[in-house]
């Protein structure tokens, strides 16, 4: 997919079984996807229902079935530190003990273990909580597909530029040098995707499998969250003010007999 | 090599580490300290230029320790780095925001156009010099005093009180260590002063300087350690983890670990020593003894924190939610891999001592801030 314009009304917030979106516009390149996963053009990439709901042709565990594996790992060390508590010398906190140490527990069951946040006695609310583990699709799409379109640009562009100024005609391209430094501010929105990208494409996860984001947050009152956020916005745009005025007067000055000492 | 040690002894040896950063912070935070001083020593405009070049060529010494401090933290005991910043969040976003105008005051104070003007970059390095000793010697005190904090089965903590880290500002014992951090670090700033400037006045000013600030210090130092030594510790079994009040845990931890002790009393007499050469014999020889003095006692106190069995991070809310080095650390593979990084430590140390020493070669006075030829905070 090189780019495309997403369709349909669902979102990752009302994703079900029957979910089928497609794109209303779409550049496709082949197989792309699974060279940049896999380094080979041929393999199965799993897209967002087959992690759900599982493959069973591929091999893929559905979300349901992790999550009870999660919750079961979870129980294991709830068991073993009650143990360890009330007898660390005991036959229960021995063998419950010599279970971490177990790989086939590890593989199938321990590293599962962020999933359990989400179990449910209820099969419903379990099959309801498996689609909720989904982070926004269209934001990380657009953000993904916005920093590679830009990468590329600024690609093309350094090539452009090495090639002129190794044939001496950058100079007097005007309009060129205006689009260089009108390309610095996008560098800012190219670096900024890539961050929306990583963030919000791992959710819901802070540890992959392991803890999920809402177990992993400071419990403190939004109220709070607000204060620091605009201590940082007043203190960083004060700042930022000040940075900008430095430099402008420094570039101003311009360089000291062919640069600073 | 690391990997065939222990998960305990490898415990042990992150815990050397920390408190070892931990150390050298104090000690370098006579940065803070000297910031704090720039209007009480520096009446002169060339006066404070030259102090805030002394410290400005320095800043990022005791900058990077700090940080690398909290990354050692959190790499080696995570579960202490999410209780304690997450749970005492305000006490050390206040510390993160000193740090953050520190930074840029040194950047921007004498750069032309800086909007805010020189002046406000120098309250900027006042606060912070405030800030960032008084707050981080309260803090690290609760290592001893305990915090309201609850840690669940699956390893999650979460604060208990809603105050969020400002409630242990009103603990005393707690202060006496913040304010003796606080004075600690101006009679460094002062000695330090007194070695790296070569200006009569200002050297003056500073010898008389450092009897208001070195009696200070011994004073609220004596309560802090006086207090420790008769106050109940948080005692491990090391049998099922349980932890339980001790009376005068600390005082036992220092009698039961002999070298600890050697270390303790070597430094509290260095440092003093380097006090009275200060103000008695040779002003700008003080900093070598009270420095290394400094580095000395703070270790040993990290030291009796978290060894022989006690908890170095305890719960005042849930005894048996306190950390220690045991429950709180990184898995063992993870403690074996930072451990091999940790054998690049004396080449960074070497590499600092190195660029102390160039950047000290020459002392500081009013014809090189003039000269052209240096950088200018």
């Amino acid at each position: 997919m090189a780019f495309g314009i997403l369709g349909g009304t669902e979102t990752h917030k009302n994703l079900n079984a029957d979910s089928q979106s497609d794109f209303l516009v779409k550049i496709e390149i082949p197989s792309m996807l699974s060279i940049l996963a896999y380094g080979d053009p041929n393999r199965f990439v799993a897209g967002i229902k087959d992690l759900i709901m599982g493959n069973e042709e591929q091999g893929i565990l559905s979300y349901r079935e992790k999550i009870e594996r999660g919750y079961q790992a979870q129980q294991a060390l709830i068991a073993y530190k009650q143990a360890q508590k009330e007898n660390p010398e005991g036959e229960e906190y021995l063998t419950l003990r010599a279970k971490f140490s177990d790989q086939a527990f590890m593989n199938d069951y321990f590293r599962y273990f962020g999933y359990g946040n989400y179990y449910n006695p209820n099969p419903e609310i379990l099959e309801k909580n498996a689609f909720k583990m989904v982070p926004p699709i269209s934001l990380t799409f657009y953000a993904f597909h916005i920093m590679v379109i830009l990468g590329f640009y600024f690609l093309a562009l350094f090539v452009l530029f090495l090639f002129l100024v190794m044939r001496n005609q950058l100079h007097n391209k005007k309009w060129l040098l205006l689009a260089a430094v009108w390309t610095i501010p996008l560098v800012y929105i190219a670096s900024q995707a890539g961050w929306i990208v990583a963030e919000v494409g791992r959710q819901p996860w802070v540890i992959q499998n392991l803890m999920p984001t809402m177990k992993a947050v400071t419990r403190i009152d939004s109220s709070a969250v607000m204060i620091t956020f605009w201590l940082f916005a007043v203190t960083f745009v004060g700042l930022f003010i000040a940075e900008i005025k430095i430099m402008t007067k420094q570039i101003k000055i311009g360089p000291n007999k062919g640069g600073t000492k | 090599m690391f990997e065939t040690l222990s998960h305990l002894a490898l415990q042990q040896y992150w815990w050397i580490i920390i408190s070892l950063l931990g150390a050298t912070l104090v000690f370098l935070m006579f940065v803070q300290g000297g910031q704090t001083l720039i209007y009480t020593i520096g009446k002169t405009n060339m006066e404070r230029t030259m102090l805030i070049n002394t410290l400005g060529r320095k800043w990022e010494f005791t900058f990077t320790t700090l940080v690398t401090f909290g990354g050692a933290f959190f790499a080696s005991f995570p579960l202490f780095y999410s209780t304690s910043f997450g749970g005492a969040y305000w006490v050390w976003m206040i510390i993160l925001f000193a740090f953050i105008i520190q930074a840029i005051a040194y950047e921007y104070r004498s750069k032309p156009n800086n909007f805010f003007g020189a002046r406000t970059y120098e309250v900027f390095l006042f606060i912070n010099g405030l800030i960032g000793t008084l707050f981080i010697g309260t803090a690290v005190a609760t290592f001893f005093t305990g915090s309201e904090f609850s840690v669940n089965m699956l390893n999650q903590s979460q604060w208990e009180t809603p105050w969020h880290g400002l409630e242990l500002a009103l603990n005393a014992h707690n202060l006496s260590l913040g304010l003796a951090v606080f004075f600690l670090a101006r009679t460094l700033g002062l000695l330090y002063f007194m070695n790296t400037i070569d200006d009569e006045t200002i050297v003056n000013r500073a010898q008389t300087q450092l009897w208001f600030n070195a009696i200070p210090f011994v004073f609220f130092f004596l309560v802090f350690v006086i207090w420790l030594m008769l106050r109940d510790g948080f005692a491990v079994n090391p049998d099922n983890g349980e932890v339980f009040m001790q009376a005068n845990k600390y005082f036992h931890n220092l009698i039961e670990m002999p070298l600890v002790l050697i270390l303790f009393l070597a430094g509290v007499i260095l440092a003093l020593g380097g006090i009275t050469i200060g103000l008695f014999k040779n002003p700008s020889k003080g900093i070598w003894y009270t420095g290394p003095g400094t580095i000395l006692t703070v270790l040993s106190l990290f030291l009796i924190a978290g060894f022989n069995n006690t908890s170095f991070y305890p719960s005042t809310y849930d005894l048996d939610s306190s950390l220690t080095i045991m429950n709180a650390s990184s898995s063992h593979f993870t403690l074996t891999a930072m451990s091999y990084v940790s054998l690049m430590v004396p080449f960074v140390a070497a590499y600092i001592w190195y660029a102390w020493r160039s950047i000290n070669n020459k002392k500081i006075d009013q014809e090189e801030m003039t000269s052209g030829d240096t950088h200018v905070y």
